[in-house]
């Protein structure tokens, strides 16, 4: 069983992870997913919100921006990061389950 | 994944001016979808036009308030401009950009709203000339990947959040102040003041004065009121360094702010209330100074409330060459040059180097270095003299003497340098009877020292 950490905003993946306050928790085992689970935070600054992703110890997170002193963070703590990626969350969990997540490299 | 059909600007004229302006111009329609990007937006950003039409702006630009108050919609909800909101972006390398942002709607040529134009501006120069003036450092000014830093991350927001004393303590050059900067703008004061004091600068006499203030007709020379630190710092922090230097008598006064909140400036009648964190920081042991009767032991523990022990350089070498290509970037920007890298053998040189003045020593180094380069690589002749003999004087070592011996002898060295020879407590560090020290030290010829 992995878990996926997704920071959403309207349904879609939000545009920044360290600005965003909800979360998708989504365990997934064969390629299915078992889990969906949505998470609130209000983080009071940026160390505390990484404190908190942390603390979670998701495998992968799936996100558009991200600081590269969280990329640092992440890589240290051994997570998995699927940066860049924006578009409907549904359509996004899809295509990473199918193995067709396009990482958009501008 | 194109999101809508754009809507190019089809005006040349109008393309070709807005090309050529330096602030970034970005048009979308009532969706929020790009519709034009003009080359400037594509610098700040990094961003190809041809990538960014007919996507949302939000998923673009990456604006820390894109997602809670996005000025572009403001302007197409309300019909009202946005000028010059500060906020900052997420460029796609990872950095975050600072800049200033103006909104306004687009209408066509029968005054339909068609749908809105950005305009943006770069202030990452400012932002950093603004950050060494006034000094806003904050925890991501901090570089260190090493996990003794990485520990002390993990625990910063708590430290932030509360209001409880705190003592940084850590060697000469390791940052104290870098980090009371961090908690105090990471936390609910940071709007307030933060008012640093260097203890051991400020003599004697005048300590008191210059901490508590003082009322006209206190001493001779008062003429008028004067506010002290604690007063300047109200509602924010104040940061005394080298917190071991103040004298007892006043140590008396301090233990009374932290207790009662509270203080008399000199000669005054009535208290003031004082409104202030307080983060101490030294590069003593205190514990040490309190048993020597130098340092009170309850104002000890009522500093010690939240310890932070910072690591020297030696213990985080790994972070040695994120520091060089920091300072590098550094003093291109403060000297404009394009220095890209130091050559192997410095690099070398520079992670074995001891580093008694710490991130400070190795900053002098770099700039030191910057001065004599005159090429794109700092190369070992560009190094201070002393760093160079440093080596010379290894290498020499090296090749007379056993590394094991001349290891220990180097731990007993610093380890007594940095217990001012205080052969109990080096002792006591090294978890050798003071006996072993003493044959050790006359073994290694240290007890003429």
């Amino acid at each position: 069983m992995k878990t996926i950490l997704i920071p959403v905003f309207n349904k879609r993946i939000s545009s920044r992870l360290d600005c965003t306050e909800n979360f998708q928790l989504i365990k997934v085992d064969n390629d299915s997913v078992k889990s969906i689970e949505t998470v609130k935070h209000l983080a009071k600054n940026q160390l505390a919100e990484l404190n908190f992703i942390l603390s979670i110890k998701p495998d992968t997170i799936i996100c558009n921006g991200i600081t590269d002193f969280y990329t640092n963070e992440f890589s240290k703590n051994r997570i998995s990061v699927i940066p860049w990626v924006h578009g409907q969350l549904e359509e996004v969990v899809q295509n990473f389950l199918t193995g067709k997540l396009a990482i958009k490299n501008y | 994944m194109k999101t809508k059909t754009s809507k190019s600007l089809t005006n040349t004229h109008a393309e070709l001016i807005l090309d050529n302006v330096a602030d970034g111009v970005f048009t979308v329609d009532e969706n929020l979808v790009i519709t034009y990007f003009n080359k400037a937006a594509e610098k700040i950003t990094g961003m190809p036009r041809e990538n960014v039409l007919g996507e949302y702006c939000f998923d673009v630009l990456r604006s820390n308030i894109c997602e809670t108050e996005c000025p572009i919609r403001f302007s197409l909800e309300t019909g009202q401009d946005v000028i010059d909101k500060r906020e900052n972006i997420l460029r796609i390398d990872g950095k975050k950009i600072p800049i200033t942002i103006s909104a306004a709607i687009v209408k066509d040529n029968k005054g339909n709203m068609i749908g809105g134009v950005e305009t943006f501006r770069d202030l990452s120069k400012i932002e950093a000339l603004e950050k060494e003036i006034h000094k806003k450092y904050t925890f991501e000014d901090i570089i260190s990947k090493n996990h003794k830093v990485m520990q002390i991350f993990s625990i910063l927001p708590n430290i932030s959040e509360s209001d409880s004393s705190v003592l940084i303590q850590g060697a000469s050059g390791t940052g104290k102040e870098l980090f009371a900067r961090a908690i105090h703008n990471l936390s609910l004061r940071k709007d307030g003041p933060f008012i640093a004091v260097n203890c051991s600068a400020l003599p004697d006499t005048l300590i008191e004065s210059e901490l508590f203030g003082y009322v006209k007709g206190a001493f001779t020379d008062a003429v008028k009121n004067k506010p002290g630190r604690f007063e300047l710092a109200k509602g924010g922090t104040i940061f005394l360094d080298e917190i071991d230097s103040i004298p007892l008598s006043t140590q008396v006064k301090l233990l009374r702010v932290l207790q009662e909140k509270e203080f008399e400036p000199l000669g005054a009648t009535q208290t003031v209330k004082a409104d202030v964190r307080v983060i101490s920081a030294t590069k003593d042991d205190l514990k040490r100074l309190v048993r020597q009767g130098k340092f009170r032991d309850d104002l000890f523990y009522r500093l010690d409330v939240v310890k932070i022990e910072l690591p020297t350089l030696r213990e985080r070498r790994d972070d040695i060459p994120l520091l060089i290509q920091h300072f590098i970037e550094k003093y291109n920007h403060h000297m404009h040059k394009a220095i890209t890298k130091v050559s192997d053998e410095v690099m070398q040189i520079l992670l074995n180097f001891s580093f008694e003045g710490n991130i400070r020593q190795l900053e002098n180094i770099i700039e030191h270095a910057f001065v004599m380069c005159q090429t794109e690589k700092i190369e070992i002749e560009h190094l201070p003299p002393e760093i160079i003999n440093t080596r010379s004087q290894k290498e020499v070592n090296l090749q007379t003497e056993i590394p094991l011996k001349e290891s220990e002898r180097h731990t007993i060295l610093e380890t007594l340098e940095k217990h001012h020879w205080d052969t109990l407590e080096t002792s006591i560090e090294l978890k050798i009877h003071r006996s072993t020290l003493w044959r050790k030290m006359k073994k290694y010829g240290l007890l003429q020292k």
